[in-house]
């Protein structure tokens, strides 16, 4: 289920007076059921793989407190890890990295259960397997080092690896962080619908309006770059730059407004990033959830940085490589992640020190949008194509036609987020009185009634 | 804050009064430009219909030319030069079929100066492989800006995906299921009753023993296309024209259906002579249902020769100029007849 589609309207209503009306001992039964029919609504049948990875992560965590010798809670956790690592390969990497290779195509050709199982890899990703892959490994890890305590109550814990505000495109939760919360006998706040229902106004703005309307310019240009003037072609870049943000900032805002709803606050995983002074200051304020993760699990693991500068630099770039390809099967995704960690590299080594915060942003902007340009390529030779085109190397001679109340609404957008510095949106509506409130709401419901993009839109961010 | 009536009354009030706003503005400024992109068909009727005494609703056959065409005239434009005394225009997009037709036929305004309707009946969209096309789902997010509700609830539909949207896997799946089971129900001897039966008994080879590919697969895509029989009961196609007769008979409107010409001679050479007289079995079924229905039913199937079919390596209903004047001088004389 999507949240910008007419039955997540429903659902959420439905879900929401359930929930309160419920006594609390079975609430819990309720967030699960809701939350598998979020997930079973696009495709049943990974609820299975969803309800395998709960079980055999619960059984993990459980053996690995009640072991007595260390050895047995390292079996068990290297388990975990290995069961949660390989169905993420098979589902999301194996046809890439196997699957699509010659000798494989060539057997599956003769073959045709093997072909039937390759063709079922080459389309059907789960969806939101990255996201709650790494939710529930988390948990075993932090079993393991003792930061967290086994949950014993298998429905509980279902619910903490599939409650659906952020089961599908994160934030990537702790559960020290959420499981208390999802526990806690919650009552009807207004404080928390107030905030929460800010925080979804928000969200279908930023995504409906903003991110949809910059598909079409991305779109046009990312699919024949060599028609377009140059200009156009930077402009799709920059446009793409910022629907990836409003996309995946949209999703979080609809998802931490819906866990509002039930008393529940989720992680902020954006802090106005394009406005970040480095690249270090970058991935403190872009996907904060995904990034806190590599560095809790793989950065710190490895060595963090109390090892040597050569071992130092490996890391990084480990990690930065994972983190490309976590995003997917695709050498464009790993380009991705390695341009970020060389950026890393050069901003911790350089010699030239630069002290202006507005050169320093702009040049991280500019580094950053270059990276999107192989993370929303097809391909190597594609994001060439992209690249010559914002070079002018292609000689397109034709004009877009971009409405221009877009980049009217892009402006809006980005005075908003100037404007609410570091407050979350439910908070920033705070400092105006109750006039100037529901004009800026009346404002958004407008947006997003008449102005918002007309094509029904996935979240990019699902297909991870 | 708590909760109290005073507090939530005029709150509840603005968000009202938003929304009326919002269908007010978005009816007056920003309706008629999307439309234009999002629903060519309706921009074009809300406009034609108030200067127009007929209209031909098709598809990609009325505009399509030929490179070689010295008269790039469409079918409704060579059917408007030749009927003196009235006025015709032609609304076409590409892969339109009566699903679509419906709901924009429903939208013509009694008050309209429109007296005759001409449709495209494509003998094509009856069979599998468009009634399970992997473009559906986009139509039918078209659709949405068709339906006779408040043009902002139309548009809220089309954005929050609240319309039947299959996807490509699952009509792909549903269009072989229907190739290996749909049994073709003709009142004559068949060798085969499947389309996949049919099509893998048919073999073309080079001179040299090897797979002519090129010549099978076509005959294989005719047999696809046009191997089927009409199900009056089922079919979807059936239901739509069924429901436009009657939406026209109520709106006082004369209906015109135009059976498209198919390449019967490339089909009897490449599949044989069965394959013909399914499609003319078909064919007569449209032509007797809907002509007991009251509508004009124009049998053009075997009118175009092969030689005027544009595409050699599909099958389309893309006529050359001689093609296209020989359907719309049969159109014209009989909307001159019924003027």
């Amino acid at each position: 289920m999507l949240f910008n589609s007419w039955i997540y309207f429903l659902f959420l209503p439905v879900v929401f007076v359930c929930y309160f009306v419920l006594p609390h001992k079975w609430r819990w039964l309720l967030l699960l059921f809701a939350s598998y029919i979020f997930y079973g609504w696009w495709k049943w049948e990974f609820l299975l793989l969803l309800g395998f990875t709960t079980l055999f992560d619960f059984t993990s965590a459980y053996q690995i407190e009640k072991a007595n010798t260390q050895k047995n809670k390292k079996v068990w956790l290297f388990l975990s890890l290995g069961i949660n690592l390989s169905i993420l390969f098979f589902f999301k990497y194996f046809y890439f990295f196997v699957g699509s290779t010659e000798p494989v195509q060539r057997f599956a050709h003769d073959h045709q259960s093997v072909k039937g199982l390759i063709d079922f890899l080459s389309k059907s990703l789960p969806v939101g397997i990255s996201f709650y892959t790494f939710q529930s490994m988390s948990y075993v890890i932090d079993v393991y080092y003792g930061r967290s305590k086994a949950e014993r109550h298998l429905g509980q814990f279902a619910v903490f690896i599939s409650y659906f505000p952020q089961l599908v495109a994160g934030p990537i939760e702790r559960f020290s962080h959420l499981n208390e919360q999802l526990k806690k006998k919650q009552s009807v706040i207004y404080a928390n619908i107030q905030s929460g229902a800010r925080l979804l106004l928000y969200g279908f703005f930023v995504k409906m309006v903003i991110a949809d309307n910059l598909s079409y310019t991305v779109t046009s240009v990312f699919d024949n770059p060599a028609k377009w003037v140059y200009y156009w072609n930077i402009v799709g870049v920059l446009s793409f730059a910022f629907q990836i943000y409003a996309d995946f900032f949209g999703y979080s805002l609809i998802a931490q407004g819906t866990a509002k709803l039930f008393g529940v606050d989720l992680m902020d995983n954006f802090n106005r990033p394009y406005l970040a002074s480095g690249i270090t200051d970058f991935w403190k304020r872009w996907h904060i959830s995904l990034s806190s993760w590599f560095k809790d699990y793989v950065y710190i693991p490895l060595g963090g940085n109390r090892v040597t500068k050569g071992r130092w630099t490996l890391n990084v770039l480990i990690v930065f490589l994972l983190s490309g390809l976590w995003h997917g099967a695709n050498y464009t995704f790993i380009i991705w992640g390695a341009l970020h960690g060389l950026y890393y590299l050069i901003e911790r080594f350089s010699p030239v020190k630069i002290k202006s915060i507005a050169l320093k942003s702009s040049l991280t902007f500019i580094g950053v949008c270059f990276a999107w340009i192989f993370f929303r390529a097809n391909d190597f030779n594609h994001a060439t194509m992209v690249m010559k085109g914002t070079l002018a190397q292609l000689n397109g001679d034709r004009q877009l036609d971009t409405p221009a109340f877009v980049f009217v609404l892009l402006a809006i957008f980005g005075l908003i987020e100037l404007w609410r510095a570091n407050a979350r949106f439910d908070t920033f509506c705070n400092r105006f009185n109750v006039y100037g409130r529901w004009t800026l709401y009346a404002f958004l419901l407008f947006c997003i009634l008449v102005l918002s993009g007309s094509e029904y839109q996935a979240f990019i961010y699902f297909r991870f | 804050m708590e909760w109290r009536f005073k507090h939530i009354a005029p709150r509840l009030l603005v968000i009202i009064l938003t929304v009326i706003i919002s269908a007010f503005v978005y009816k007056k400024i920003y309706w008629i430009p999307e439309l234009k992109d999002q629903g060519p068909m309706l921009y074009n009727l809300l406009e034609y219909q108030w200067h127009n005494d007929a209209l031909y609703m098709g598809e990609s056959s009325n505009y399509w030319v030929s490179p070689d065409d010295s008269d790039k005239r469409t079918i409704s434009d060579m059917i408007n030069d030749s009927i003196s005394g009235m006025r015709l225009s032609g609304l076409q997009v590409p892969a339109y079929h009566a699903g679509m037709f419906l709901p924009v036929v429903k939208q013509l305004d009694t008050k309209s100066r429109v007296k005759h309707l001409v449709l495209t009946m494509n003998l094509r969209s009856f069979g599998q492989p468009w009634i399970f096309s992997t473009q559906e789902g986009a139509l039918l997010r078209t659709k949405c800006f068709y339906y006779d509700y408040h043009p902002l609830y139309n548009r809220l539909c089309a954005t929050l995906g609240y319309y039947h949207n299959p996807s490509a896997d699952y009509q792909d799946k549903m269009m072989l299921h229907a190739f290996e089971h749909d049994s073709i129900k003709v009142n004559f001897p068949l060798k085969w009753y499947t389309i996949n039966s049919w099509k893998d008994h048919i073999v073309y080879t080079n001179k040299d023993g090897s797979t002519d590919e090129d010549k099978q697969a076509l005959a294989h895509h005719y047999v696809k296309a046009y191997a089927f029989s009409i199900d009056t009961s089922n079919n979807p196609r059936i239901k739509d024209f069924d429901e436009i007769v009657k939406v026209c008979k109520a709106k006082g409107v004369k209906l015109y259906l135009n059976i498209l010409s198919e390449n019967l001679q490339w089909a009897d050479s490449l599949v044989g002579p069965d394959l013909v007289q399914v499609m003319k079995y078909n064919r007569n079924i449209l032509v007797n249902r809907y002509s007991a229905m009251g509508a004009t039913v124009i049998d053009n199937l075997e009118l175009v020769p092969a030689e005027s079919f544009g595409e050699k390596n599909w099958t389309t209903e893309h006529y050359d100029q001689n093609g296209r004047l020989l359907i719309a001088l049969r159109v014209a004389a009989v909307l001159m007849k019924n003027k």
